[in-house]
């Protein structure tokens, strides 16, 4: 029983190791080199390029809520 | 095994993550001028000015733009942000370029909209921010960062006078230096001396290290750490040292002492796990060689990978910080969860079955042995001390 366990437990860890790491360097090989990892424009401006990810626009006044703000 | 075999091995080791970081350094080599046209697809005939200063025109209204990046030292190395301004000192574009810090962490300061605070606001009034709690480091970086970018355009061209940089660590780094040292100090004492309530005075410190090191600074050493080391990225600056000082000391007292002392004595995470043990009075699990060379093989592969995409981040598969910080993925949460549960059945499963920090030390020992001198071969397993001991014997003989 212990060595069924110790077995499943194992591969569970190799598994779950796996699937959290070989996506994120699937990713980067198949980033462009270029590419930025986030931004964030002024409401109205177009799209990013290359599929990176962007921010929600927000109001920033609002979004300072969140934050130790001074001074803002 | 024959000696000059393992010589080999050990050598070859080495030799593969050296050339993986060497391919990682061909491959990163970009233009700047290129990667900041891609923070919007608005942004287009992108020409330098000046060192980090470049010049661009916006596609929609045919508007300059001034483009700056800057950086600053975070979790895992330097981290990169760019701000782009118009004529009119109004900030139009912020973007993070490159950062080796955790992928969960950036995503969580960028969810919160750090980047959107200083969208459409004008450089000469900007808003002073502190550091997101939970991940202040990322945070710090980016605010610094943005306000370090966006005052090298006001400076550059509208005249603007020249504000220093902000130096001050984002987090207490003296007291998280100072405990690293007496958490260790005091786990080497514990190894050496013969006190009569030992057991007591490990689970103490055990405790003392889940509350300090764990859940209050958490300063544990993780795949991502191993890579920061070797990598370099730690010389261009760090925001916080106390993971890498946790991982030299973790090393140095293996080496002195021969003994896993970090494992033993410090790890929090360990320590979670023995705790949730005692509670049933399980005991360790059935482990057999090819889960241990399954283990390093994997670790191996991670570091070579890491190396190669020079993205310590990606290295890390612990899941340390959504055991202490409640940052990380979906699928950590799930192995976190995985791990307390068997721990209640298992002793210590994440430590015997899969933890890296085991496959390290084991090509530590691994390498030592293969090179120790044959007449030492009978001390080799003994601690540092002990060998010292032996010879002063052998010399006062």
């Amino acid at each position: 029983m212990k060595k069924a366990l110790s077995i499943l437990l194992f591969w569970t860890f190799v598994v779950l190791c796996s699937a959290e790491t070989i996506p994120k360097f699937v990713a980067s090989a198949q980033k462009d080199k270029d590419s930025v990892l986030f931004s964030a424009g002024v409401k109205s401006i177009t799209a990013p390029v290359n599929g990176m990810k962007r921010g929600d626009n927000q109001d920033y006044k609002s979004l300072l809520k969140g934050f130790k703000a001074d001074g803002a | 095994m024959s000696d000059f075999a393992k010589r080999i091995v050990v050598l070859l080791i080495p030799a593969t993550l050296a050339l993986a970081w060497v391919g990682g350094e061909m491959r990163k080599q970009g233009e700047m001028g290129r990667r900041l046209s891609h923070i919007s697809a608005d942004i287009t005939q992108v020409r330098q000015l000046d060192q980090d200063l470049y010049q661009a025109r916006r596609k929609s209204t045919g508007d300059t733009l001034f483009i700056t990046s800057d950086s600053y030292p975070s979790y895992g190395g330097p981290l990169t942000v760019a701000t782009a301004v118009d004529k009119q000192k109004t900030i139009l574009y912020t973007a993070i370029l490159e950062s080796t810090d955790t992928r969960s962490y950036l995503e969580k300061v960028v969810g919160f909209g750090i980047l959107n605070v200083y969208t459409g606001v004008r450089i000469d009034q900007m808003p002073k921010l502190d550091g997101i709690s939970g991940a202040t480091i990322s945070s710090t970086a980016i605010t610094r960062g943005i306000e370090a970018s966006a005052n090298k355009i006001g400076v550059a061209e509208f005249g603007m006078p020249a504000i220093g940089k902000e130096d001050a660590a984002a987090t207490p780094e003296t007291a998280k230096l100072l405990l690293i040292v007496f958490v260790f100090a005091a786990a080497l004492f514990l190894v050496y001396k013969d006190l009569p309530r030992k057991k007591q005075l490990r689970a103490g410190l055990l405790l003392f290290s889940v509350v300090t090191m764990g859940f209050l600074f958490g300063t544990l050493f993780s795949m991502s750490t191993v890579v920061s080391f070797i990598s370099g990225t730690w010389l261009e600056g760090l925001a916080s040292y106390s993971a890498m000082l946790c991982m030299v000391l973790a090393i140095v007292t293996f080496l002195v002492t021969r003994k896993k002392v970090y494992c033993t004595y410090i790890c929090p995470f360990g320590a979670v796990q023995e705790g949730l043990g005692k509670i049933t009075g399980c005991k360790g699990p059935e482990k057999y060689p090819w889960m241990e060379w399954i283990s390093r093989f994997f670790v191996w592969a991670i570091l070579v990978a890491a190396l190669y995409f020079q993205t310590p981040s990606d290295a890390m598969y612990e899941p340390f910080s959504k055991a202490f910080n409640f940052i990380g993925s979906g699928i950590l949460y799930g192995l976190t969860i995985l791990i307390v549960i068997a721990s209640l059945v298992i002793k210590r499963p994440w430590c015997n079955l899969f933890c890296p920090a085991s496959s390290i030390f084991f090509y530590l020992r691994f390498a030592r042995k293969a090179f120790a001198p044959k007449s030492t071969a009978d001390i080799s397993n003994l601690p540092l001390h002990a060998v010292f001991n032996e010879k002063s014997k052998k010399e006062a003989g």
